[in-house]
Formats: C-alpha cells, sequence, structure tokens
C-alpha cells in the first residue's frame, strides 16, 4: 500500500523568513518524483513539513489522507533522509540498525546488511568517525531498508562519490521494483537523477514553479538555431527562456510545445530544432538574470 | 545508452523499433520488462511504460497479460513501410536543400545516386560506416 | 503504552516501549560504571580517614551530589541528541515524552535504592567497628535508621534531577542557548529546592508529611510543563 501526499496552500515560515508561499501540490502514490531547486528554493522546508518534523504556519498538509503532525501511524509509514540521517551518531552503526529494526515495522535487517557491504561500511564503527560520503551512504541505507511507505531523501547524495551516488542509485531502483514506495528525491545532480525519475516538482524562492511529467518537460524546451533574423520571426510570440547569439547565428530556447506544422516552419526557415536538456531547461526557468 | 537529450520515452521506443527493423528482435519475441529496464539502466518503470504504450498504439508491440510485452506480427514491415513513406521527406529533401545552400547542382547529385558511388562505397571494407539513421 | 498491533507492521513493541527500553539501556551501563567508581571512592577515603583520623561521618552521604549532577548531565545530553533520531525513526513526540519520562523515574528509583542500600550497608560496616555515622550533610533525614525518610528524600531530589534534566533539554532544544540559560533558575531550580522544601520553617504549620504530596506536585508541574513542551518541538535543521 502506497501512500500519496496533498499539499494546498502550504505556508511555511522560520522566523520572519517564509520559506515556503502557497505552495500546493499532489504527488502520487507509488511514484518517484524529483524535488528540484536552488538552493534556498524551500525543498527541505518541504520536505520537513511532509515528513512532520515541523509544522506548517498555514494552509495544510495530507499524508494518506491525514495531517502527518503527531499521527503514529502516519508518521510510521513516512521516512525522511537529510543528508547523513538522523542517527545516533555515538554509536555504531551495527547498534543504530539494532534501533531501527525495532523502530520502524517494516525494516529489512538483511537489506541493511547488504547494502553495508556494498557502500563498504563498517558496522563496528561510529557515524561521527565517518568521512561526509560515507556517513551519507549509511543515511542512504537507512532510508532504503527502512521500507516507509513514503520515502523522502533531501540531497542524500551529499558528499558521497561518482561510484557511491550510482550504487545508490541503483539500489533504489532495484528495492523499487520489487517494493513500490511512494519516493521524493530532491536533489540538484538533475543529469544523473533524471532517468530515476517519474514526475518533477520544481520549487524556486519558496513557491511552486511546476510540477510535471518528467518525459513532458524533456519534451517542452526546444532550441532553436539559425539566422538570427529567421530565428527571432519563429520565436515571435513564444516563451524565449534563452538568447545566445554568435555573429549572425542565433540559439533561441524556447518554452512550450511545438506543433508539427511549426516544425515544417522551421523546416522552410532553414532552422534547426533540438531538444533540450532537463538540466538545461531547469538552470533557464530558474535564472535570475532577464535573457539578454 | 539512452543519454540523447530527447525524451527517454522516445529514445526507447526508437531503440525497439531499429532492434525489430535490423532483425536483432524478431516477430513475437519478448521485450525488456518495464522491471528490467529499471534494474538494468536506471530508467523509471513509468517512462519503459510510456514507451511501451507509444509502440502498442502504432501497432508495433502487444501486450500479452501477465507475460509481458512482444513484437506483434508484421511489425518489422509495417516499420519500413513508414521508414519509405518518410525517407523522401526526411531524407532526399535535405539533401536537395544542403545542395543548394553549397551551390551544387541538382544533376550533379542524381548522377552521384545514379553511379552507385555511395553503395560502393558502403561496402568496401576499409570505408569508414557514415551513420545512416536520424 | 499499549502494544500496537499494526496490520503491516511486524513491530514487537510500541514505540514508547521500545525507545523506554532504548534510553535505559543506554543509561544503565553509564549508572553502572558510576556507582562502581563512587563504591571505589567511597572504600579508599574510608581506609584513608581510619588509617590518619577516627571514622565518625558517613562517607557515602556525600555521593548524594554525585548521583544528582552526574545522572542529570547525562540524561540531558542523552535527550538532546535523541530528538531528532526518535522523530526521523518515525515516531511521535509524544510517545518520546512517555519513554523518557517512564526511563526518567527508572533510573531515579535505581539510584534512590542503590544509595539507600549503600548507607545501609554502611550502617552496617560502621556499627561492626563502633564507628559513628554522623549526616552532616544537608538532608531530610539525620540518621540512617529513618529509611522512609532516606527514600522519601532521595527519590524526590534523583526524580528532580531526571525530569528537569528532560525540561532543560527541551527548553534548550526548542529555544535556543540564550533562552535555555537565561531559563535555568525555574528549569533546574526544582533540583534545588525540592528537599529544603521538607525542612523549611517557611512552611512551618505544615509537617513533613503533609509536604510531601507537595513536592511531588512539584514535579508532576515539571514533568508536564516538559511534556507540553516536547509536544509541540519542531525537529531543528541539521548542522553539517
Amino acid at each position: 500500500m502506497t501512500v500519496g501526499v496533498e499539499i494546498r496552500d502550504l505556508v511555511v515560515r522560520y522566523g520572519s523568513t517564509t520559506a515556503l508561499e502557497g505552495v500546493s501540490l499532489t504527488i502520487e502514490p507509488g511514484t518517484i518524483t524529483g524535488l528540484l531547486g536552488r538552493n534556498g528554493s524551500g525543498k527541505t522546508t518541504l520536505l520537513s513539513t511532509i515528513a512532520a518534523f515541523r509544522r506548517p504556519n498555514a494552509g495544510t498538509v495530507l499524508v494518506d489522507g491525514e495531517d502527518p503532525w503527531e499521527s503514529a501511524r502516519v508518521m510510521a509509514k513516512t521516512c525522511l533522509i537529510r543528508e547523513s540521517g538522523d542517527v545516533q551518531v555515538e554509536l555504531s552503526m551495527k547498534r543504530n540498525l539494532e534501533f531501527l529494526e525495532g523502530a520502524r515495522p517494516h525494516f529489512d535487517r538483511d537489506l541493511a546488511g547488504r547494502l553495508m557491504d556494498v557502500f563498504e561500511l563498517d558496522g563496528k564503527r561510529k557515524p561521527s568517525k565517518l568521512s561526509r560520503g560515507k556517513k551519507s551512504a549509511f543515511g542512504a541505507i537507512v532510508g532504503l531498508a527502512s521500507r516507509a511507505e513514503l520515502t523522502l531523501f533531501d540531497e542524500v547524495h551529499l558528499g558521497m562519490d561518482s561510484p557511491s551516488r550510482y550504487a545508490f542509485y541503483d539500489a533504489l531502483m532495484a528495492d523499487y521494483v520489487e517494493h513500490p514506495r511512494t519516493i521524493i528525491l530532491s536533489s540538484h545532480l538533475i543529469d544523473e537523477v533524471q532517468r530515476l525519475l517519474e514526475k518533477v516538482v520544481i520549487l524556486d524562492r519558496g513557491g511552486l514553479l511546476l510540477a510535471e511529467e518528467a518525459e513532458t518537460l524533456r519534451a517542452r524546451g526546444v532550441s532553436v538555431t539559425g539566422p538570427v533574423d529567421a530565428v527571432e520571426a519563429f520565436t515571435a510570440g513564444r516563451v524565449v527562456l534563452r538568447r545566445q547569439q554568435l555573429g549572425r547565428t542565433a540559439q533561441f530556447t524556447v518554452d512550450g510545445g511545438l506543433e508539427p506544422a511549426d516544425r515544417t516552419t522551421a523546416a522552410q526557415l532553414g532552422l534547426e530544432l533540438g531538444p533540450v536538456d532537463l538540466q538545461s531547461l531547469f538552470v533557464h526557468l530558474t535564472e535570475r538574470e532577464a535573457p539578454r | 545508452m539512452f543519454d540523447g537529450r530527447e525524451p527517454i520515452y522516445l529514445q526507447i521506443a526508437d531503440q525497439i523499433r531499429t532492434e525489430i527493423l535490423s532483425g536483432a528482435l524478431g516477430e513475437e519475441e519478448q521485450v525488456m520488462s518495464t522491471t528490467q529496464y529499471a534494474t538494468e539502466y536506471r530508467i523509471n518503470p513509468a517512462t519503459a511504460a510510456k514507451a511501451f504504450s507509444e509502440l502498442v498504439a502504432e501497432g508495433t508491440l502487444y501486450k500479452r497479460r501477465g507475460v509481458g510485452m512482444f513484437v506483434a506480427p508484421q511489425a518489422r514491415e509495417r516499420l519500413l513501410a513508414q521508414r519509405r513513406e518518410r525517407f523522401f521527406a526526411d531524407v532526399v529533401d535535405p539533401v536537395a536543400v544542403e545542395a543548394q545552400m553549397l551551390g551544387i547542382p541538382l544533376d550533379d547529385v542524381v548522377a552521384r545516386l545514379g553511379s552507385g558511388a555511395g553503395l560502393l562505397a558502403q561496402q568496401a571494407p576499409t570505408a569508414p560506416q557514415e551513420g545512416t539513421d536520424r | 503504552m499499549t502494544a500496537v498491533t499494526a496490520p503491516t507492521g511486524v513491530r514487537r513493541l510500541s514505540p514508547s516501549r521500545h525507545t523506554a527500553r532504548w534510553l535505559l539501556r543506554q543509561h544503565i551501563g553509564l549508572a553502572v560504571w558510576a556507582v562502581g567508581i563512587l563504591v571505589v571512592l567511597a572504600t579508599t577515603a574510608l581506609i584513608l580517614v581510619d588509617r590518619y583520623g577516627t571514622v565518625e561521618i558517613s562517607i557515602v552521604q556525600f555521593g548524594r551530589q554525585g548521583f544528582i549532577w552526574f545522572p542529570f548531565s547525562v540524561s540531558l545530553i542523552s535527550f538532546t541528541a535523541y530528538v531528532s533520531v526518535h522523530v526521523a525513526a518515525g515516531m511521535t513526540r509524544r510517545s518520546l515524552g512517555r519513554a523518557s519520562i517512564a526511563a526518567g523515574l527508572t533510573m531515579a528509583a535505581f539510584y534512590t535504592i542503590v544509595m539507600t542500600g549503600a548507607l545501609q550497608l554502611e550502617r552496617a560496616v560502621y556499627g561492626g567497628r563502633r564507628w559513628a555515622q554522623q549526616i552532616t550533610e544537608a538532608a531530610v533525614f539525620s540518621d540512617t535508621s529513618q529509611v522512609g525518610w532516606i527514600l522519601t528524600d532521595l527519590g524526590l531530589v534523583f526524580t528532580a534531577t531526571q525530569l528537569c534534566a528532560l525540561l532543560v533539554g527541551v527548553v534548550y532544544y526548542r529555544f535556543g542557548g540564550w533562552w535555555g540559560t537565561l531559563a535555568l533558575p525555574l528549569t533546574v531550580g526544582p533540583i534545588l529546592l525540592i528537599s529544603p522544601l521538607l525542612t523549611t520553617p517557611l512552611l512551618d504549620p505544615l509537617s513533613r508529611l503533609a509536604r510531601v504530596p507537595i513536592a511531588v506536585g512539584v514535579l508532576v508541574v515539571v514533568a508536564g510543563v516538559y511534556l507540553a513542551l516536547v509536544r509541540r518541538v519542531s525537529i531543528r535543521p541539521v548542522t553539517a
């Protein structure tokens, strides 16, 4: 049984700073959603609120149809891994896993053991004595082995080297197909994680920028390359995310689907149309300076 | 694999079509399941499923309940026919445009095609293979 | 603290029980160690005093402060480190409140029994040697034969220790270093005042016995404030 998340008009403040303003979105049960956003966009706050680490200042959060705050049923189904995980740093990793086995209803000790080997972690050592990357790896293991119906990873990759990150993605996918659950993955390594995602949510400066299917998003951006005048003419009236020009050749990045008729028009104008990857699209959509 | 910038489901669909056309995937043969795409290529199963939907809609694959996705009968023939239809618009017309831009008379292009030099170049073992697919 | 019968879970213990046991495990280990040290110190002191002077007073009685401030810091540090872990492991703050109080009361009982027993043991040893076992430190009891008052006095002050440790912990965790320190007179006060409460002339018409419920009332208030604060605590952001 997977769980979904419903968020409506969520407002979260830290003192005088507003971290989230009027965010509304839905997370479908059983999906892997990527949570993207620049630093300070509110990703961590959003995940913390879903996991009942904090209360909203306004708005509603429903996990599996219920307010997660102090709901024993819902909190037991939710697992938020923040960076290296909230573990007892002065106890050995082995003891930490023992603790979690008693705390988490679906904890899989065997999986944890296998993953400890994969990430080359020695259970007798304490998290406080580990490097950043190994701490993160342990956090990832906790998140995977807990088998919570709603699992949230907040930048769990920090400090992990490339092979470790890919080992994590492999372990994530392998477990996801066998034990489906709802996963939200916050990362700024968009290139790496985009294939894992079914849905994408982008936050920008505390607000929701978009929430879409990953594949739809990938099809959204189009780069238009050719003579400047032709490009300008073709893109007039469209949302242009980026303008680049070198001599008499220009490349504009447009946001918004193109009809088949448009493709013909482009060909006639001698323009080349190309796809735009998610990373670039993300950068363009969240750029601060106005396009030149 | 699937590192292009197009949506991944399109890349997967294209790859399956290519394998059918080249004969690597035969009629009634089973294609990789969404789970296998997930564990082998780290691709979300929903994305692979989307590719399959498209291929089923165009008649290239069909689903056997509880078993998986299979190559439909006559799939190769259908794909070839599609390719043939688009050959002139997708492959030949751009040649004409390019030739014009370079100032090459179309008669020269026709002559070259007629001489069969292109086909000879493909058969020669030492000649480098040019990419033909888009 | 009922056992959870979750349809999909295989958890054997409820969150409160699991946490209470876990906290106790942590603390008991340290407690036994502390008691061991005290025994060594007391025995050594006794031998030295006997050698170079006359044994006239109880040595075990000096363990009182040690059995207050050492467990206080253990419980305080344990709590502040544990809040995030507990919530991150999918358990409610309510269950943490219940579990931490249960563990605290258990430890208070442990120290009370250990020290009371030690005083009685000392009484037997001193008696055999015809040494006087005077009580010179401030306490409600003046003689080690007053077992009832020893248990009451130590029980109250060690319970105050545990509950105040939790209260100090939650205040620091929720409100930060500044407010945590400013609030210390209130949050640590009960430990210092609970024993004097029973002996102070300010409440004079009331007998000592009548004051016990008042003291217990103070501890109930401390526990209540702690529970009220812990139920609404926001988990702090991660500090790298």
